[in-house]
């Protein structure tokens, strides 16, 4: 027992020093192979993506690091597939033993003993040893240097596996930070909007990243104004809503109308995004001169309007979302909405879809919110609303934002 | 509750159930994407969804797609309420071809119509 530790323990040992398993049995593979009384001594490693096995570490008369042996093939390939110990007492009488090897190296393969390496079931390579000096009719490898292989074999696979799960620990750090960045960037993009536009805005993402937006522009009399929601979640949603963010921009700032802008805005993402991706928006153009409103619905949902007397109406989707549909299928309709007495609500479906005691609140609870905080300031309402979600009131599964306009606030 | 997609013959079936979102869709797409481009039919029936998100409408727009790749026959052959009103909300309804509107929803959770919203505040 104690030479199976000595090694095990040298392996382990080595492998803590250098964070190499192939370093860690170089230092351990020469005490098993003298041990054991061997002449060589290898380890081939299964890469799966080439389907074979790659030598790694060798000891003995000849260097074979770097000889490939696809899987099956060879008494190491059979080892492999079959994770069981093979004691091959005569190579030559072996029919999977491939001669070709020997003769490329010039060694002479005459016993051997092959040992899978496995975690859990999980197949890593084989470890062999080869050419145990015994005189003929005696059985090679008697059970004892079986169990010392074994141990390093053991080892060797702890060894691989602890690698696989610290690399694996620093993908998903790295993964975290790059979540963590992409966070922050999108905090940058989501501006704080000046008191006097008369415009309030809040998000309140569900995750880390969120697919919601809100955006605006002021260019000259005009204000621009964007909510949007990205399909899906996570990194690729943030990306999608960073690419939305920047076109709107791009078209905001060269005085187009709502239509236009949404046009083009779906024309750019209608190439770029593919099928697999589109992003529902409510597109405003505030004329303080004209003193208009207007505005486009791609496939946003309902968009409350509520008047100061308590009427309201809704602003319905007029196309699909942006990204779904190309060229002249996509046919926007820009609504006109004179300065008045009436606060615009802009929601996404993270709020409009709540749900208050297991039924969803849709524009009916919409309106009942509308109306509780319409005395409120734009942004005591907007946190109003928002603190519903953060307070439990209302349950929700996406990301809420909330647009709120009030011309009369515009200064 | 699961989505599935059967190919018979020259026709993909494809059936969404329950909660269709981003969590009940990865295994989805890639089964869209591996119908044969022999099949000459792909068949939707939401008619047992409960819920669908973005992520949901996106499977049926990536249905829609690999069919028009393939110039096959792409239609809905049926959907919940819940379902045509998220298409209809969204203008989707311009963009699917929907045969028929089931009558059963009750998975749905109860329209927010008779509630009492004072709860809230």
């Amino acid at each position: 027992m104690s030479v199976e530790l000595d090694i095990v323990s040298d392996f382990l040992e080595a492998y803590g020093q250098t964070g190499s398993v192939i370093d860690a049995l170089d230092s351990a593979l020469p005490k098993l192979v003298d041990h054991t009384e061997c002449e060589a001594g290898s380890f081939f490693f299964g890469d799966q993506k080439a389907s074979e096995l790659v030598c790694q570490s060798c000891v003995g008369p000849v260097d074979i690091r770097g000889i490939r042996v696809p899987f099956g093939s060879g008494i190491v390939g059979r080892v492999f597939d079959t994770q069981t110990i093979e004691t091959v007492e005569s190579a030559e009488s072996d029919r999977a033993h491939q001669r070709s090897v020997d003769e490329s190296s010039g060694f002479v393969t005459r016993n051997l003993l092959t040992l899978p390496v496995t975690f859990k079931g999980s197949q890593i390579g084989a470890l062999q040893l080869l050419n145990r000096a015994v005189e003929d009719g005696v059985e090679p490898f008697p059970e004892q240097f079986i169990r010392v292989a074994k141990a390093l074999a053991s080892g060797l696979a702890l060894g691989y596996h602890s690698a696989a799960v610290t690399d694996q620990v620093r993908e998903n750090d790295a993964l975290v930070r790059d979540v963590e960045l992409a966070g922050t960037v999108q905090d940058a993009l989501t501006p704080k909007i000046p008191g006097h536009l008369g415009i309030a805005a809040g998000i309140l993402p569900y995750t880390q990243l969120s697919g919601d937006f809100y955006d605006y522009l002021e260019i000259g009399d005009r204000v621009y104004v964007i909510e949007g929601d990205v399909s899906g979640k996570g990194v690729a949603a943030s990306l999608t809503m960073a690419q939305a963010q920047v076109l709107f921009r791009t078209f905001a700032r060269d005085g187009l109308s709502c239509h236009e802008i949404a046009t083009r805005m779906n024309a750019e993402l209608h190439r770029d995004l593919g099928v697999s991706r589109f992003v529902t928006a409510f597109i405003i153009c505030i004329d303080r001169t004209l003193r208009m409103v207007s505005c486009v619905n791609a496939g946003h949902g309902e968009v409350l309007k509520l008047e100061s007397s308590g009427d309201s109406s809704l602003v319905q989707s007029s196309s699909p979302p942006l990204g779904i549909v190309g060229g002249t299928d996509f046919q926007p309709v820009e609504e006109q909405l004179a300065f008045g007495a009436w606060r615009l609500w802009v929601v996404t479906d993270g709020i409009s879809e709540a749900q208050l005691n297991g039924a969803e609140i849709g524009m009916n609870g919409m309106q009942a919110i509308a109306r509780r905080y319409r005395d409120l300031s734009l942004p005591e309402a907007v946190g109003g609303t928002l603190n519903l979600i953060r307070d439990r009131k209302l349950t929700t599964f996406d990301d809420a934002t909330l647009v709120l306009i009030d011309t009369r606030m515009m200064h | 509750m699961s989505n599935t997609v059967e190919v018979s013959g020259q026709t993909a079936q494809i059936k969404l159930s329950g909660s269709v979102d981003i969590n009940t869709t990865g295994d989805l797409r890639n089964a869209i994407q591996a119908v044969p481009t022999s099949v000459k039919s792909f068949l939707i029936d939401a008619s047992d969804v409960s819920y669908i998100d973005s992520s949901g409408i996106a499977v049926m727009l990536l249905a829609k797609q690999v069919a028009e790749r393939s110039s096959a026959a792409f239609a809905i052959s049926a959907v919940s309420p819940m379902v045509m009103k998220v298409l209809e909300l969204a203008k989707l309804d311009q963009v699917f071809k929907i045969q028929s509107v089931s009558s059963s929803d009750d998975q749905r959770p109860a329209s927010g119509s008779s509630t009492d919203f004072s709860d809230l505040f």
